[in-house]
């Protein structure tokens, strides 16, 4: 069976962000495929199952805005806007790649995502999540930090064997 | 009147200073908020360094292009060659015999300055028009609009001349464990 999670230690920071549905992350993301890499700021608004993800890299190039609710998904890059009903359709077909947003919207926090099996749970000595394997994907989460009593990951990095997802979060803004 | 243009451009590739970036969404709202310094060398060497809200440095020597992330520990090294058609790239590099080709040039005289508006000709270009505004000689600002209205203004102050300091920066040094990608150019 599953390894049980290790009680989390008395003096352990904050809890695990299951019941955080509204977030604002403000960071770096570098999204390495087999052929190409993008490095950009990442600003990242979740609330409930709606998201607004944009990413700028230098010079305001290379922006694009991921925004996700119950109407659909619009993709806005290279100074063009796209509709659609899956994100990841979306990205690949204008970015030619595709990170799982759906998953990656609970890795973020540092918890595995609902929405698939997951195996290779494994903690850190504060009882944090450091490590899962879902749809495909290896996850590590690392450099937890405290914010409003919300145990956060400081860096999440997600991988398959053709693309390298890492994101350094620099803020977390909780309303 | 472009060759107005290209002189007034001159002492933006040739020199150093600081830049604010402000990126407008469609509806006018600003989205994104950056600064810090830069360093231009005709023809193709620039070290242009974010430093807030947080850092990022692209670094031009006219052949290779680095891209550092410090807090992902990421270098992106590119060609000069394949990115040269990046717009941005191509105008801080000094290649403006593209202005008279790619560009319709026109001319206003605004409270702000002087203002040269470029409308790309080809209507397959992601940009809609570039205004540049110089008070006196010198460039204060550029600004960028896109196909989705989305405007990037960019705010030069503290110009001045290249010291020594500057000149070095054009040859990037990648960071000790650093990882690096070499973007293959297509």
């Amino acid at each position: 069976c599953a390894q049980l999670p290790k009680t989390p230690v008395a003096d352990s920071p904050g809890r695990p962000a299951q019941a955080l549905t509204q977030w604002h992350m403000k960071g770096k993301v570098g999204i390495t495929t087999l052929t190409e890499r993008v490095n950009a700021s990442i600003n990242w608004q979740q609330q409930e199952s709606d998201f607004s993800i944009s990413l700028s890299g230098p010079f305001g190039q290379g922006r694009a805005d991921l925004i996700g609710d119950a109407s659909g998904i619009v993709l806005a890059t290279g100074g063009q806007t796209y509709r659609g009903t899956s994100a990841k359709d979306l990205m690949q077909q204008q970015l030619g790649w595709s990170v799982p947003v759906q998953h990656f919207t609970y890795w973020a926090k540092g918890i595995p995502s609902p929405l698939a099996p997951v195996t290779g749970l494994s903690y850190d000595e504060q009882g944090s999540l450091s490590a899962l394997e879902q749809d495909g994907w290896q996850v590590s989460l690392s450099r937890y930090t405290t914010v409003d009593g919300w145990q956060l990951p400081g860096r999440m990095s997600a991988k398959t064997d053709q693309i390298a997802l890492l994101v350094v979060a620099k803020e977390w803004l909780l309303d | 009147n472009s060759e107005s243009l290209v002189e007034l451009l001159e002492p933006l590739v040739n020199g150093a200073g600081d830049f604010e970036q402000i990126t407008y969404d469609s509806k006018g709202q600003p989205v994104q908020r950056s600064s810090g310094h830069f360093a231009v060398m005709k023809p193709g060497k620039f070290y242009w360094q974010t430093l807030q809200p947080y850092e990022q440095v692209l670094v031009s020597d006219a052949q290779t292009i680095w891209l550092y992330d410090p807090d992902l520990e990421q270098v992106t090294v590119k060609t000069f060659a394949g990115e040269q058609n990046q717009l941005p790239i191509r105008i801080l590099s000094g290649d403006f015999d593209l202005i008279g080709k790619e560009f319709q040039l026109s001319e206003a005289k605004t409270e702000q300055g002087l203002v040269y508006h470029l409308a790309p000709n080809s209507a397959s270009s992601n940009v809609a028009s570039i205004d540049l505004t110089f008070v006196g000689q010198n460039l204060a600002s550029m600004t960028v609009v896109d196909r989705t209205e989305t405007k990037t203004q960019f705010v030069f102050s503290n110009r001045k001349a290249l010291s020594q300091d500057d000149k070095n920066k054009f040859a990037f040094e990648i960071p000790e464990g650093a990882d690096v990608f070499h973007d293959q150019p297509l």
